[in-house]
């Protein structure tokens, strides 16, 4: 068995995002506030006094040139998957482990019949990491415990053991910090003098499960030879995906269609096998004497109707027709977890229904463009253009009841896209006493945070009648017409 | 100003008092009115009349009109202004403003329409605006009614314009409703700023008011910088289609005549037996406490002075006062509340003789019209000192007696300093709050914004937000941030306080404050009670306490034996840490030079130290005087009677005042004014205005310049803080009482000091390590014995006693454990560490602290072996049968001396087993750093290096920027100097270590030892000493 430990992985995430920072102290907090905690810390760090568990403002307070960022959960997940991947390289029996992030046992037996040595298996491992850019350490022994403890003792190293004796022997060296024991946990044994494995393992475990939970229980027996703690290697999941060789090219977009419908069926009943839906679909279409088209479609909602993946593919091809005739198309689908009564819902019976509607909606995005569908929001702030901003509608609400106010005729403005130049629209020379103008000055001067904007608005009726909604810029000093008064 | 533009008055100008809303100070605007030419200015703040009072003494300075008034809000979420005609509509003011502001959480107010209507005599009113119901298309209807039958022709439309384009629909709605309801139509503007250059510190207040940031403050924030205080010609602009408006703000302006100076106050007058008069029953107390004092002998000198002061009290009809305060005293003695009235007070004998004071004022020469004259006809100032922790009680007494309605205490302004203004201003402009934080700590309390400062913490202040950021803060500084509880300012009243000046809730339970602060209710000439907390009045009690229960000795203040020879030796030794007032460092370097030698020393060593004295170079002149190292001479003869006491040296503010009389020629009115000058602390300017004045005339009367600069040099640092003699007097008698106790019964004085804490200067560890160095017995607090306060147990065969440390010293234990703890413990003592987890039911934490401070020592032998036990017990459901901790009993090794200290500092801030440096200390030694006792006794000049912990960290701003540290180790303290350059060099080091190293040279000065810093550093050791607090920067 091996480990693998790529140590502080959250704080070599940062260091990897704020390279500029590797000359300062650094370290990891849940939130970039004051008074969150700090996780993770640079060596650096450590010598200014800031260790994990302080506060961000604490740590400041001993070095004011601490450097601190934090890193989501999520980054982390892509992360290990990443690595985990990379690791597969190496051994197909890879079991990443979920807290500390960072932590991944291989399965390493038979590989002597590929490698020279396991320790040159290892170091090639360890050159790989480091060329993705993570420093790391691998230990080589017989228990997950041993390799484990080996691992985090010898930062930056490779240990290989060759005897169970020898991984034993260290073992019982091991500091108890290096384990990932709780703090409160690692306080009170340090408290009570408790500082190696070694020292801990004349104890009784029935006491120390007593004083300290399970968990230390359990270590107390794996340290102890009691337990056996085996490899639970994580399996490979496949991605849903196939492809399909046209012979002749085929340009004709009903066949086409036929074909990718023919394809999906197999790859939904994967995803149902799994407990998922589809939730996007990637093509890749390989055309003749042209370069390869790609294409992602997002259904409404998770789905396994082959019928609706096929009628996006539809609109998207009517409206963006393939230049060429295709030669091979790769198809992915993109799976979400959903439950069994989840899937039930989307059969779909009422024909006026939300879910209609937001099919319809997907409909119009798969064949005018993602950001083709879009609403209105009304905004808190002076700037009659920062009054409102559209935003891309994902998914249709229902609208809400409002109170029947009575509404008085009001004069409705037009915006223009840009503000024009008056002159552009009117030959009469305008200033703040010209006749033209009226029912102003309405003065708006602010942001000045950013970049002080000052305008006087006005009405403006040229010749012709027209009534235009004008200001001055006092910044530029010239005169814009901001829209179309109806 | 254009002749022909119209006058106007504006009548709705909000000031800084409007929290977080106004954007200049009442002051800014009343001026910036008279300097336009407006014949007068009507300050309306956010429901309440926070700043009138302000406003008002700038206004009778310029010989300004101003109109009083409030902008309140309804319940229905619009507002209306009330503006105060007469006498009656202030009092109908005060009492709305207090019901709304009673019934609301703090810092709201709301009132019904019904209530304004009740209110409304006496008042005038201004509807409109942008969230009032009159600019809405409904119409007002039975709101409109009411108030129209209300306040009748006293009721205005109010036309606000401020170039918006929402205000011509909504003019058009007030203009209809105010036709149909025949309103007037006044003219107005929201002035927030007195000048537009404001406009972006009144975004960012209302970005602080309402917690958001610029970006996402949205309409929040004003969509321009049209609410300035505009000139008649841009007033008549904006109004230029309606004059008969403009014309109407005059006409209001005319109708609104009263005045703050028109207040007349009546202080409470008291219940009298028999029939008696108030003035009968004081001049009876007055001499029944005179026969107590002199034992029944009343000095003909004594007699005389107190017929003196009750013609005067007579005279300004204060009898009341003196016999409210005399109740409050009464009150103490019978509740064995110890007390003691200070200031200028201790310059009267019927203060003195009602017990109110403890300075007998004959003896002492102390000058009555200090306190009161018949000339200044102003009120008396008493403030009463009071143990800190029952001051309490004595603030709940005057609430029953007199009632809330009649008693309210006064505010404190909560102001924007560098910190704060830095922090919630960097939050409005987005900047994150890490950074903030950051900057914040780099900031002295002192300095402002500096911009070099900001640089240390690595800010590029030329960036947006920071570049803003500087531009802001200065504006903001001193401006209001809320209201917080004075002290302990009482306003006592025979009408209704709420008739006087608004009340509201304090954030206190039980508490109601008033509007104003103490300097309004000083410039209204109002009565204040001040009714103060002291620490060291607390410690005494205690100590006398413990004198009678264990010495069988019972002393009080008056009866400690005065002039003791060993006191003065040792208070002129300097060692007096926790000794009122003489303990600080600065006080400590004085104590050797001045060694004094009675009480009369003691009461100028009070005085000296202090930045009056201090940066009016009147220290050193003082000290070769009495040390006769120069002649004592006068600069005029004239003088000497006025600074014959003090070695022909100004030292007291008394003497100020009477130099400027006899050598300055000023009237006694006018060194009244010129101590009101004095006293208005850190207000720059009022004082300068003196120094014309004063210099010329005491030039003109033959005294050298020299020395009269010298004088208005002191006079400035009186600005800053000074004691009257008076004053010193009262503090000198606690700081000879409680040194007295210090030399003859020191394990009951530090008892007493740590049972009284948290007060002084001082931590419990270096109290605790002062009482160990003097030979006390400290002995860690212990489960079976301690108490929760500290107590005195027998020493055993040593005899006397030693110190035994109460349990309120362990970390995470409350009084509500130590209760759990001491009734098992009444029932029958532990057994063992199971039998106190079993009874006791503390939580895991709790115990584990105990351990930790080594409490459980007396049930098992060591603390691991107690640890093991209590992590196998805590936290189990309990039983009433004992159970024994799970498992054996395994071995441990034994925690080493520094462990010990360690564990027992993590856990109680402090260790009676040993100074953190003393385990260190063959390690420093090896790396030749001596320890405190040695380097004091090198002589002067001499190259040091020296390591100690960091108790205290001071820059006064007597000292131009030089900063002083205390260090200490197991064998003492050392004073460092750090000059600025130094400090500026190693910042990040001085600011921040608590375990420092520093080199450089010795200045020795008799006994006084002083190392200059060249350089700060920090010292590697094999082990680190736990980190400890260290007082900062006061």
């Amino acid at each position: 068995m091996a480990c693998v430990d790529v140590p502080a992985l959250p704080l070599q995430l940062l260091l990897r995002k704020k390279p500029h920072w590797s000359s300062d102290p650094v370290a990891v907090v849940a939130e970039v506030k004051p008074l969150a905690r700090i996780l993770w810390v640079t060596e650096q760090a450590r010598h200014h006094g800031i260790v994990p568990g302080l506060r961000y403002a604490a740590g400041l307070s001993l070095s004011p040139r601490l450097k601190a960022g934090s890193v989501s959960n999520e980054e982390i997940g892509h992360c290990v998957e990443r690595l985990t991947l990379e690791l597969r390289a190496f051994s197909p029996g890879i079991e990443p482990a979920t807290d500390p992030p960072g932590i991944f046992w291989l399965d390493a037996t038979g590989l002597l019949r590929l490698h020279s040595s396991l320790y040159v298996w290892a170091q090639r491992l360890r050159s790989n990491l480091q060329k993705l850019g993570f420093t790391s350490s691998v230990a080589i022994g017989f228990s997950r415990l041993g390799t484990y403890a080996a691992s985090k003792t010898n930062p930056r190293s490779i240990t290989y053991f060759a005897s169970e004796a020898s991984e034993r022997h260290s073992l019982l060296k091991t500091p108890l910090e290096n384990l990932s024991i709780s703090t409160e946990i690692l306080h009170h044994l340090n408290h009570l003098g408790i500082a190696t494995i070694g020292d801990f393992l004349p104890f009784s475990n029935s006491d120390l499960v007593a004083r300290f939970g399970k968990d230390l229980g359990l270590l107390h027996h794996l340290a102890g030879g009691k337990a056996w703690d085996p490899l639970i290697p994580e399996p490979e999941l496949e991605p849903v995906q196939a492809h399909v060789n046209l012979e002749p090219p085929e340009h004709d977009n009903h066949r086409l269609l036929f074909s990718i419908k023919r394809q999906l069926n197999p790859l939904l009943r994967i995803l149902r096998h799994r407990h998922e839906a589809a939730v996007e679909l990637a093509l890749c279409f390989k055309l003749e004497r042209h370069s390869l088209r790609h294409e992602y479609l997002r259904t409404a909602a998770p789905t396994l109707d082959a019928a609706q993946l096929v009628d996006l593919v539809r609109l998207r091809l009517d409206r963006a027709p393939l230049p060429a005739a295709v030669i091979e198309i790769r198809l992915e689908v993109l799976g979400q977890r959903v439950f069994p009564e989840q899937l039930c819902l989307f059969q779909d019976v009422n024909r006026h229904s939300f879910s209609a509607a937001n099919r319809a909606l997907a409909r119009i995005r798969a064949e005018f463009g993602e950001q083709s569908v879009c609403y209105a929001r009304l905004t808190d702030a002076h700037l009659p253009e920062a009054r409102f901003i559209q935003k891309p509608l994902v998914r249709l609400q229902a609208p809400q009841q409002k109170s029947h106010e009575v509404r008085t005729r009001q004069l409705v403005r037009r915006f223009f896209v840009k503000p024009k130049l008056l002159s552009t629209i009117t030959a009469e020379p305008v200033d703040a006493s010209s006749e033209l103008l009226t029912g102003g000055p309405h003065i708006f001067d602010g942001g000045w945070w950013h970049r002080l904007i000052t305008r006087e608005y006005y009405f403006l009726q040229d010749k012709d009648d027209n009534l235009y909604w004008c200001f001055y810029d006092g910044y530029r000093k010239q005169w814009f017409a901001h829209g179309r008064v109806e | 100003m254009n002749r022909a533009a119209q006058p106007y008055v504006p009548l709705w100008c909000k000031s800084h008092y409007s929290f977080l809303e106004g954007a200049s100070s009442p002051q800014e605007l009343v001026e910036t009115s008279f300097a336009l030419g407006l014949p007068a200015i009507g300050l309306c703040d956010r429901n309440g009349l926070y700043g009138v009072v302000k406003g008002h003494v700038k206004a009778r300075e310029l010989g300004h009109k101003l109109i009083l008034g409030s902008e309140i809000t309804l319940d229905d979420d619009t507002f209306l202004l009330l503006l105060v005609e007469q006498r009656k509509g202030y009092a109908n003011l005060c009492e709305l403003l207090t019901r709304g502001q009673q019934r609301a959480p703090k810092g709201k107010c709301v009132v019904s329409w019904n209530e304004v209507n009740q209110h409304a005599a006496g008042l005038l009113a201004l509807w409109g605006g942008q969230a009032s119901l009159l600019t809405r298309e409904a119409d007002p209807g039975a709101v409109a009614d009411s108030l129209k039958e209300a306040f009748a022709d006293r009721l205005y439309a109010m036309l606000t314009r401020h170039w918006e384009a929402i205000e011509l629909k909504q003019e058009a709605h007030l203009r209809r409703h105010a036709l149909h309801y025949e309103l007037p139509l006044v003219a107005g503007t929201e002035v927030l700023y007195h000048t537009r250059e404001r406009s972006r510190l009144q975004d960012v207040l209302t970005c602080i008011r309402h917690g958001v940031t610029l970006d996402s403050a949205g309409r929040r924030l004003k969509p321009n910088s049209e609410h300035d205080l505009l000139s008649p010609e841009r007033f008549q602009a904006l109004f230029a289609d309606a004059p008969d408006a403009v014309q109407r703000t005059l006409a209001i302006s005319e109708r609104c005549r009263f005045s703050l100076s028109e207040l007349r106050y009546r202080y409470p007058s008291e219940s009298l037996p028999d029939g008696m008069t108030s003035f009968q029953r004081l001049r009876a107390l007055c001499y029944e406490g005179a026969r107590r004092r002199y034992a029944g002998a009343v000095p003909v000198a004594v007699r005389d002075q107190i017929e003196k002061e009750l013609r005067v009290i007579r005279e300004l009809d204060y009898d009341g006062y003196f016999l409210t305060m005399r109740d409050v005293v009464e009150f103490c003695l019978e509740n064995d509340i110890l007390c003691q009235g200070r200031g200028s007070a201790a310059n009267s004998a019927v203060c003195f003789c009602l017990g109110i004071t403890a300075i007998d004022p004959v003896r002492m020469n102390l000058l009555f019209e200090r306190f009161l004259s018949v000339e200044r006809a102003e009120p008396p100032d008493i403030d009463l000192d009071i143990e800190h922790d029952r001051r309490e009680e004595v603030i709940q007494h005057v609430y029953s007696k007199y009632g809330r309605s009649h008693a309210a205490m006064v505010a404190n302004v909560v102001r924007y300093r560098s910190r704060s203004a830095v922090r919630e201003i960097g939050k409005a402009l987005g900047i994150s709050e890490t950074m903030l934080d950051a900057a914040a700590k780099f900031l002295s309390y002192w300095d402002g914004l500096d911009p070099s400062t900001l640089r240390q913490a690595n800010i590029d202040v030329e960036s947006g937000p920071w570049r803003l950021l500087v531009e802001l803060v200065p504006q903001v500084l001193d401006f209001p941030r809320h209201l917080s509880i004075h002290p302990g300012g009482f306003l006592l009243g025979h009408e209704p306080v709420s008739t006087l000046v608004p009340i509201e809730n304090a954030s206190m339970q039980n508490r109601t404050v008033i509007q104003w602060d103490k300097d309004d209710v000083e410039a209204l000439g109002l009565f204040k009670v001040d009714l103060l907390g002291l620490g060291a009045l607390r410690q005494l009690n205690l100590a006398f306490t413990l004198l009678d229960r264990h010495y069988g000795v019972q002393m009080d203040m008056a009866t400690i034996p005065p002039d003791d020879a060993a006191t003065f030796a040792m208070i002129g030794r300097a060692d007096t840490l926790g000794v009122f007032q003489i303990e600080s460092r600065a006080q400590m370097a004085m104590l050797p030079r001045l060694r004094p030698r009675n009480f009369y020393d003691l009461v100028i060593e009070v005085s000296i130290v202090r930045p009056g004295p201090i940066t009016g170079g009147m220290v050193h002149p003082y000290l070769r005087r009495r040390n006769q190292e120069e002649r004592v001479d006068y600069p005029h003869p004239c003088l000497e009677p006025v600074l014959k006491k003090t070695l022909g040296v100004p030292l007291f503010q008394e003497q100020v005042m009477r130099l400027a009389v006899v050598a300055a020629d000023y009237t006694p009115g006018e060194a009244d004014q010129l101590r009101r000058d004095m006293a208005a602390w850190r207000r720059s300017g009022r004082i300068e205005k003196h120094r014309e004045r004063l210099i010329s005339r005491m030039m003109q009367n033959g005294i050298c310049k020299e020395f009269a600069e010298r004088v208005f040099n002191q006079i400035r640092g009186f600005g800053e803080y000074g004691f009257p003699e008076s004053h010193a007097a009262s503090f000198a008698l606690i700081s000879y009482a409680t040194s007295w106790l210090r030399c003859h019964y020191p394990v009951a004085f530090y008892c007493s000091l740590l049972n009284a804490q948290p007060m002084g200067f001082y931590s419990v560890a270096s109290i605790v390590q002062d009482a160990r160095r003097h030979d006390v017995k400290v002995l860690s607090a212990d489960v079976l014995r301690s108490l929760w306060d500290c107590t005195l147990e027998s020493a055993g065969t040593q005899g006397g006693y030693a110190l035994r440390m109460g349990l309120r010293y362990v970390n995470a234990l409350g009084r509500r454990d130590w209760e759990k703890i001491d009734s098992a413990r009444d029932a029958r003592n532990f057994e063992n560490v199971a039998d106190f987890v079993r009874r006791t039911g503390l939580s895991r934490p709790k115990l584990l602290s105990l351990n930790e401070a080594g409490a459980f020592e007396s049930l098992a032998p060591t603390r691991r072996e107690s640890l093991w036990q209590l992590l196998g017990l805590a936290g189990r459901p309990q039983t009433p049968l004992a159970v024994e901790a799970q498992g054996g009993q395994p071995g441990f090794a034994r925690l080493s001396r520094a462990e010990l200290i360690h564990w027992d500092h993590r856990a109680s801030h402090h260790s009676t087993r040993g100074h953190p440096l003393s385990v260190l200390r063959s390690e420093l030694r090896a790396q030749k750093l001596p320890d405190a006792r040695s380097l004091n006794r090198l002589p002067d000049k001499s190259a040091v290096r020296y390591a100690g912990l960091v108790i205290c960290r001071q820059r006064p701003g007597t000292a131009s920027g030089i900063t002083f540290m205390t260090l200490e180790d197991e064998t003492g303290f050392v004073n460092v100097v750090v000059r600025k350059r130094v400090f500026a060099r190693f910042a990040v080091v001085a600011k921040t270590a608590s375990f420092l190293g520093v080199s450089g040279k010795l200045q020795v000065e008799g006994t006084v030892v002083h190392l200059v810093a060249d350089s700060l550093w920090l010292p590697k050791l094999s082990s680190q000493p736990i980190r400890s607090a260290s007082r900062d920067f006061h």
